[in-house]
């Protein structure tokens, strides 16, 4: 899984029919200190999340294994909001 | 498999279904050959009972979701062992 931030949305209409109905988020990875990386995805909210917040995404076939993206044409998900960070 | 270090854990509370109750690692990849720390770092769900400091192989795609079955778990990455002894003939 990939640590990231929320950093805008991206709106579709015209789309694959599997899509409809799905909050699309722009998601940029960051490091354990919270600092943006270079590497972004368009991932496939299913928990509600908003601009701003850390979040999980989940990358590959897995990204399909949520009900809400299960045999659809969806890669990237994201899983869950990050409440905390433990380090040693 | 991956061979890697435990450096810490998340805690989350809005999830997908499929992650309710599975515990979340921080692991920092080990480089084989060297035996070094990599300068990056991976999210991980955990099957074992590893702790912060502890040496973990995980799996990584669409196996690291298998380690869960039957339970359909989204997650791409999942510590499968943990590493008690690594033994290399040079």
């Amino acid at each position: 899984m990939v640590l990231g931030k929320v950093i805008g949305s991206i709106v579709a209409t015209q789309k694959d029919e599997s899509l409809f109905g799905k909050k699309l988020m722009l998601v940029k990875a960051i490091d354990l200190e919270g600092n943006l990386l270079e590497p972004f995805v368009v991932a496939v909210d299913v928990i509600g999340v908003g601009i701003g917040e850390k979040v999980l995404v989940v990358n590959g076939s897995s990204a399909r294994m949520t009900d809400e993206t299960k045999d659809k044409s969806i890669d990237s998900v994201i899983v869950a909001k990050v409440d905390s960070i433990n380090l040693k | 498999m991956f061979y890697g270090k435990v450096i810490g854990n998340i805690t989350t509370t809005i999830k997908a279904k499929g992650l309710e109750g599975k515990k979340i690692q921080i692991v920092r990849p080990i480089d084989m050959n060297t035996g070094k720390e990599l300068d990056k770092f991976i999210v991980t769900l955990d099957v074992t009972d590893s702790g912060i400091g502890d040496y973990v192989g995980y799996e990584d795609g669409k196996e690291a979701a298998w380690a869960f079955e039957p339970e359909e778990v989204p997650t791409d990455a999942t510590i499968v062992a943990i590493i008690d002894k690594v033994n290399i003939d040079k």
